[in-house]
């Protein structure tokens, strides 16, 4: 009984990391976004298949995670299947990505808060949440495991309760404002409220969590993510008026006229909190052992040798999403970031796929204590389905194609760029030496 | 019982009881580590006590370890001994290690302290 209730609390805080993840301002706003573009009924169906495919996703990933326990995934999974420059270039694609998601993420939980407090500037909101979130991550605090479930499971309740709220004060679906966005962009688009909760792949406790609480855990979190999703995409269809912005504010407001704000703001915080500690940290992570694998400049190394945490990496991962959150706060480019991130996301996914069935392939005897439970050929169309949804993402917003899609191939040639530069040539196939042979003549 | 990775952790304390930059490294830092062999089935359990590694058992702890290192008897011997870069084994799926975020960079700071 014991053991049982140790296991559950063990699945629940893998859980929890998932959702801790998926959970952010930016996914709120994508909501929001898809709902200004589409009626509830397709965003809902939307939610409902994009959580679909990120659960046979998250097979697929569990199993490479149960073949490289306690690695991190992009650079590990993807070095195993694609060789050290390929995994090397989407390594830098994803950083890029954290650092862009990580100023859109500031720019939302910014516009939020100061709705609650029109005083404070939001360059200053911002600013402030990022410095919390990196003196703590220099101090090497870490939220213990137990607070995290309680806090995650706190911001679901309070989504689900003005969800249900919303739900129960409209009469009728409020009709789209306009635009139509066509499904498979808006199940693209709403890939993207699920990604992160891949990251809790190097978290497991013992390389026992990895043949079923780690692999488990993320399709558990996706299902509770997706039935949570769709009520909030059901209750934001209803809402009259609602913002593209924070429509989970609107609908807070609408159902709770007192305190339903500052309800959504702590919901906004909290879920900011969750997502960039997390996303700091694994970031910060990533850039120490790559910095300490001579694939990325040597100050990525520094630590503190007093804390033990990776402040070289942690100051760098935090000056660039600094400068990305002042960016989106002085120009009007969040929408643009969001549907960038959310399309090299989708590929980045069909990469995961394309490297598990490789992997079954190259290593078919490495062992597999958990084995995804989807035939290779439905694999395959997933793997396809990513890319096509990452493209139809990508091309969603006409007045932004050219911007994104130039967006997307600087950070590719950026990341290609640095690749090249931090792998070593390969050495070239030695000459054979010329030997003499008795007779005098050199031969090889 | 002398292996080569008993002798390996035997020569990684000596190194962390004379390095002078180790005291401040592992000031407060009190932890128990589980170190396996996956290919010859070794464990040794490591005591990190008082800025000191104080103790090297060929056993399992008798709790549960905080901290629990795997890869084969080789990479392990090598890593203890500054001939492998631990990041570069972990990176590429030949060294396990699960324990906290603090305690990786803490731990992989040691090697670096010691070696780089």
């Amino acid at each position: 009984m014991a053991t049982l209730a140790r296991r559950a609390s063990e699945l629940a805080g893998y859980c929890s990391i998932s959702i801790g993840m998926a959970l952010s301002c930016t996914g709120y706003a994508m909501l929001g976004e898809l709902r200004a573009q589409a009626p509830a009924t397709t965003l809902v169906a939307g939610i409902v298949i994009a959580g679909a495919l990120c659960i046979l996703l998250s097979l697929g990933i569990a199993e490479l995670a149960s073949m490289f326990p306690s690695a991190p995934g992009v650079r590990t999974y993807l070095k195993a299947a694609f060789g050290d420059r390929g995994s090397l270039v989407v390594t830098f694609m994803v950083l890029l990505m954290v650092v862009l998601f990580a100023g859109v993420e500031s720019y939302y939980c910014a516009v939020v808060i100061h709705r609650l407090a029109p005083g404070l500037p939001p360059p200053l909101i911002a600013t402030a949440n990022l410095a919390a979130v990196v003196a703590l991550n220099l101090g090497g605090v870490e939220l213990p495991r137990r607070a995290h479930v309680v806090l995650i499971a706190a911001l679901l309740a309070l989504i689900v309760a003005v969800s249900i709220a919303g739900l129960d004060g409209a009469a009728a679906p409020a009709p789209a404002p306009g635009g139509a966005l066509e499904l498979p962009a808006i199940v693209g688009g709403a890939v993207f409220v699920y990604t992160g909760f891949e990251w809790v792949t190097p978290l497991g406790r013992s390389p026992a969590a990895y043949r079923r609480l780690v692999p488990w855990s993320m399709p558990l979190a996706l299902a509770i993510l997706a039935a949570v999703f769709a009520l909030l995409a059901a209750a934001v269809g209803r809402a009259p008026g609602g913002s593209a912005m924070a429509p989970h504010v609107a609908l807070g407001q609408a159902a709770f006229p007192r305190g339903g704000v500052a309800a959504m703001a702590a919901l906004s915080f909290f879920s900011m909190f969750s997502a960039f500690n997390a996303g700091l940290m694994g970031s910060a992570r990533l850039v120490y052992a790559l910095a300490r694998e001579r694939r990325f400049p040597r100050w990525g190394a520094t630590v503190s040798v007093r804390r033990g945490t990776p402040v070289g990496a942690i100051l760098a991962v935090a000056s660039l999403s600094w400068l990305s959150s002042m960016a989106v706060l002085s120009l009007p480019i969040q929408r643009a970031i969001s549907l960038v991130c959310a399309g090299v996301y989708c590929f980045l996914y069909a990469a995961f796929v394309v490297a598990q069935l490789r992997l079954r392939r190259t290593q078919p005897d490495r062992p597999r204590p958990f084995r995804a439970p989807v035939p290779a050929a439905v694999q395959v169309l997933l793997a396809v389905a990513m890319a096509g949804l990452g493209v139809a993402v990508l091309l969603s917003e006409p007045s932004l194609r050219g911007a994104i899609v130039a967006s997307v191939l600087a950070m590719a040639a950026l990341s290609l760029g640095a690749a090249v530069r931090l792998t070593p040539p390969r050495a070239a196939p030695r000459a054979p030496i010329a030997v003499p042979n008795l007779t005098g003549d050199a031969r090889p | 019982m002398s292996t080569p990775l008993a002798d390996s952790l035997q020569s990684f304390r000596e190194l962390i009881k004379a390095h002078p930059r180790m005291k401040t490294l592992l000031k407060g830092w009190d932890r128990t580590v589980l170190v396996q062999s996956e290919d010859t089935a070794e464990t040794f359990t490591l005591e990190f006590r008082d800025c000191h590694l104080v103790d090297i058992r060929d056993v399992a702890p008798a709790g549960d370890a905080g901290i629990t290192i795997k890869a084969s008897q080789r990479v392990l011997a090598d890593i203890f001994t500054g001939a492998l870069n631990p990041a570069s084994e972990f990176l590429d799926g030949r060294l396990q290690v699960f324990a906290s975020d603090s305690d990786q960079v803490k731990l992989d700071a040691i090697t670096l302290v010691l070696w780089d």
